[in-house]
């Protein structure tokens, strides 16, 4: 294969790219190939080092963001204009299909929305659970101060639950908000390598 | 080799090869292959890291009735090299241990 075959059908693969991305990633490989090239090996020798088309442009692909192909796809979409009737069609059909994917949108969106509104409750009642902890020890204090050891003992084991519940939603929420950033990662940055 | 391991450990390969020259893309999978194994897309991708992360920068030379794109390593880039040696020092430790154990099994 030669270089300019390799280049062209990866040109081909990377359609779903944005163009300057591609276009990037084509000019790395044709500088690539000529450098191969003047290191001594023939044409055909550095296009088959680089590999095969499929291969390279599907990992190109999987390391690209989500949002970057989905962006390119809608592009596409609104470009296309083959034929009136397909055109007519989706005009017609706008009031059907458009509030479905509105709401299609919003329906993730707000249980995303609601997954850190889980998150933030969890926290708050981190912290509510840890002062009336605090509030216990003060209250046992107090008792066994005024001589009553029975309440203190009773007030000391509520703070140690307390503090128990608060420690262990703490670990909760942690556990939460780590997933829900890995969601938002995974629309924004690729699936890594 | 672990991938997330391989990943870590080229990207300082990557900036050890243009640590004392800038230096150009198959140059640097050359410099780097008798040491570890890296394809052209990887390159690619850790290049485009590096750069994002300010550790490299990137101009044109005109070679030959083209341009070539060379890459010349930052402060950041060199600091990076350094966490690397300073983290490894101890990773060397550990397989002493690892390995001295072994022998006695």
């Amino acid at each position: 294969m030669t270089k300019n075959e390799f280049l062209s059908e990866l040109e081909k693969k990377l359609s779903v790219l944005p163009k300057n991305d591609a276009k990037d990633h084509i000019l790395f490989y044709s500088e690539m190939i000529d450098d191969i090239m003047e290191d001594g090996k023939t044409e055909e020798e550095a296009v088959l080092e680089i590999g095969d088309a499929d291969n390279v442009s599907a990992q190109i692909i999987k390391e690209t963001p989500l949002y970057k192909i989905a962006k390119e796809k809608v592009k596409k979409v609104a470009k296309n204009n083959d034929g009136a009737v397909k055109t007519t069609l989706i005009i017609l059909g706008f009031p059907i299909w458009f509030p479905l994917i509105i709401s299609a949108f919003a329906v993730v969106f707000s249980l995303y929305v609601s997954l850190w509104a889980v998150i933030i409750s969890l926290f708050a009642s981190v912290l509510a659970f840890a002062v009336s902890s605090i509030g216990c020890v003060v209250m046992s204090v107090y008792t066994f101060i005024i001589g009553n050891s029975w309440a203190g003992i009773v007030f000391i084991s509520f703070a140690l639950i307390l503090i128990g519940f608060s420690i262990f939603i703490f670990y909760l929420a942690k556990l939460l908000t780590k997933f829900a950033i890995y969601l938002v990662k995974k629309v924004f940055m690729g699936k890594g390598e | 080799m672990d991938i997330q391991l391989k990943r870590g450990l080229l990207d300082v390969c990557v900036l050890t090869a243009i640590k004392n020259e800038d230096s150009y893309g198959y140059k640097i999978i050359k410099d780097v292959s008798p040491y570890i194994k890296m394809s052209e897309s990887t390159l690619y991708t850790i290049l485009k890291r590096l750069e994002e992360a300010n550790m490299l920068t990137v101009y044109s030379v005109e070679h030959g009735g083209r341009l070539r794109k060379y890459y010349r390593i930052t402060n950041a880039g060199r600091g990076r090299i350094e966490d690397f040696k300073d983290e490894w020092k101890q990773v060397m430790q550990i397989y002493k241990f690892v390995a001295e154990e072994s022998i006695n099994d």
